[in-house]
């Protein structure tokens, strides 16, 4: 069963002579427990894809399916409360609260629209960081984590709700070649064992291998 | 509040800091009113505790009872108006009198105790009955020195104090109520020659149910020669009231500016700080309302405590100085100020919330960093 059905999504930027086309009738459908590797080069529209496959951003045309919810046609308010609960998102650049602890990182997103840090919450965040190597660090602050610990951590967090569909960008860029296979192999045994989708942008060659599958995208098409 | 706790919780010293200036502002402010409104006190407490409803003047003494004098007659004339009850001389002069061997300078209110020319209430003792008998009164900024039973040499007459009235001074003197034939023997006393001692002023007791504005009229078109003014009004026209209310009221703008501006300026450094953050969680899914609610939860915050340890501080400096000081801090007043200091730090943090609203989510996709 496909988690993610994108067909004929084009995203145009500017207007103009300024337009610029980072999606250019783009289709793709990802199943629940798939791994999928976005690659290509920079502006090749990896990012804008997964944004918009993420509820984060509107295309200027197409169809986007989550879970059998059709994006297009949520307001603001919907799309945010369908992004706390059906997705994951791992950010390359900004992942984690600096004020918040680990384990609060992971329950500040039980916190969000009206919700409750309740003892299921609570329960949760502590499976999910002995689940990720991270039982010790609960109340360590980011700054105190090392940069796979924190990534772990940003993992942990976009899997706090129990989403539909992960969605990671860069998730080694920062990390060594050991590392950056720890955690893509997290990222791979989440999937499989929570039988949701999951993308993951990269451009390291290094961890092709984890991927169920990997698409490539030049110019905002899917080669 | 999941958010905002955290984050004070972890920048206790910045909040601190931000909590001691407030607390700071909040003392000054409530200090200088408690200033302010002990000097007024001293100086219209005679006026506002008075029994009279209306005050008449000398047309000439621009409504100040210093200056203003009315032979003792013109209350015989005014007695005639329509709607006046009582109207009686008042002399009012400061004098140097003797208390237990020192000269100390005090005002003495020359009129009868029991008609117009008395307090409203006297809080201990008793209304004078006899001409060395006064009715003493202190303005809290100049300390106490006087009590029941106390007496002092005025003009070679020992004048026992028989009952005390509360903050019912004037010229922020100890003020003493005694028989007009008192005072005008003082008077006469400090001129070195006997002549028909002349009256201040004449105090006012309107009829029941008579409008003392319609009455205020009546007495200037019919008594030629005079003004009158409604206690209220009287209180206003005191010399220097209004100068002091002004400048008080110009600190008082001064320290609401600056709380203002110490608030906003510091939330909107902090929401610039925190922009990362705040990009993130509305990435992942928190509404707008989720994002405001941290800062106006740590305003009210910042703002509350800063007010309740100035308060607290204010009362505190305040009670300690009590003997030397004088000034006092009515709850009004606090809640009063306390209040406006709350709405100003809401106030105060609109910028920090616009920049929150403009937060788009989709800067946690981008490498180079955040706009917010």
């Amino acid at each position: 069963m496909n988690t993610l059905v994108v067909d004929q999504v084009s995203k145009i930027y500017g207007e103009g002579d300024q337009q610029v086309k980072a999606l250019d009738q783009v289709s793709l459908e990802v199943a629940s427990d798939e791994l999928l590797l976005l690659m290509g080069p920079s502006g090749s529209g990896k990012t804008t894809l997964l944004t918009i496959s993420g509820a984060l951003l509107r295309p200027t045309d197409g169809s986007i399916q989550v879970g059998g919810s059709e994006l297009t046609k949520l307001d603001d308010k919907e799309l945010s409360k369908f992004r706390n609960d059906k997705i994951g998102f791992v950010f390359q650049a900004v992942n984690l609260i600096p004020f918040l602890t680990a384990r609060e990182n992971l329950l500040v997103v039980r916190s969000l629209g009206g919700g409750k840090v309740d003892a299921g919450a609570k329960k949760r965040a502590e499976e999910l960081l002995d689940e990720l190597g991270l039982g010790s660090k609960g109340d360590n602050l980011p700054s105190q984590l090392s940069g796979g610990q924190q990534q772990r951590v940003a993992i942990g967090r976009a899997l706090m709700n129990e989403p539909a569909m992960l969605l990671i960008d860069e998730p080694t860029s920062a990390l060594d070649s050991e590392l950056g296979r720890q955690v893509m192999e997290l990222i791979r045994d989440e999937v499989k064992n929570r039988d949701i989708a999951g993308i993951v942008v990269t451009h390291d060659e290094r961890v092709l291998d984890f991927g169920d599958r990997i698409v490539e995208m030049v110019d905002g098409k899917i080669t | 509040m999941f958010i905002a706790l955290r984050e004070i919780r972890r920048a206790a010293g910045r909040f601190s800091l931000l909590i001691g200036a407030v607390a700071l502002l909040v003392l000054l402010l409530l200090f200088f009113q408690a200033v302010a409104g002990s000097l007024t006190l001293g100086l219209t407490g005679g006026t506002e505790q008075s029994s009279s409803d209306i005050w008449v003047y000398d047309a000439r003494a621009r409504n100040n009872p210093a200056v203003s004098v009315l032979p003792v007659g013109v209350a015989n004339a005014v007695t005639e108006v329509e709607g006046v009850a009582v109207a009686g001389p008042i002399g009012l002069s400061v004098f140097v009198a003797t208390f237990e061997g020192a000269e100390v300078e005090v005002v003495i209110l020359g009129g009868d105790p029991g008609g117009p020319a008395g307090p409203v209430e006297i809080s201990q003792g008793d209304r004078p009955t006899a001409p060395n008998e006064a009715i003493f009164s202190v303005a809290s900024l100049a300390g106490e020195g006087f009590e029941l039973g106390d007496q002092i040499e005025l003009a070679g007459q020992a004048i026992t104090i028989v009952g005390v009235a509360d903050d019912a001074a004037f010229n922020v003197l100890p003020t003493f109520y005694v028989a007009f034939e008192t005072y005008a023997a003082a008077v006469t006393d400090r001129a070195g020659s006997q002549f028909e001692v002349p009256a201040s002023i004449i105090g006012v007791q309107v009829d029941d149910g008579a409008d003392p504005n319609v009455v205020t009229s009546a007495i200037e078109t019919q008594v030629s020669g005079v003004t009158a003014l409604t206690r209220p009004d009287a209180v206003n026209a005191l010399p220097g009231v209004g100068t002091i209310t002004q400048s008080f009221n110009i600190l008082y703008l001064l320290l609401y500016i600056v709380v203002t501006i110490v608030t906003g300026v510091f939330f909107l450094i902090l929401t610039v700080q925190k922009a990362q953050s705040l990009v993130l969680l509305r990435a992942i899914g928190a509404p707008k309302l989720d994002v405001i609610k941290p800062v106006l939860i740590e305003v009210i915050f910042v703002v509350g405590a800063g007010s309740l340890v100035g308060s607290v501080v204010a009362w505190g400096l305040l009670r300690l100085s009590r003997d030397v000081f004088g000034a006092q801090l009515g709850a009004s007043t606090i809640t009063v100020s306390v209040g406006a200091v709350v709405i100003l730090g809401l106030l105060a943090s609109v910028g920090a919330l616009r920049r929150v609203l403009a937060i788009d989510p989709l800067g946690a996709t981008r490498k180079g960093g955040i706009q917010v």
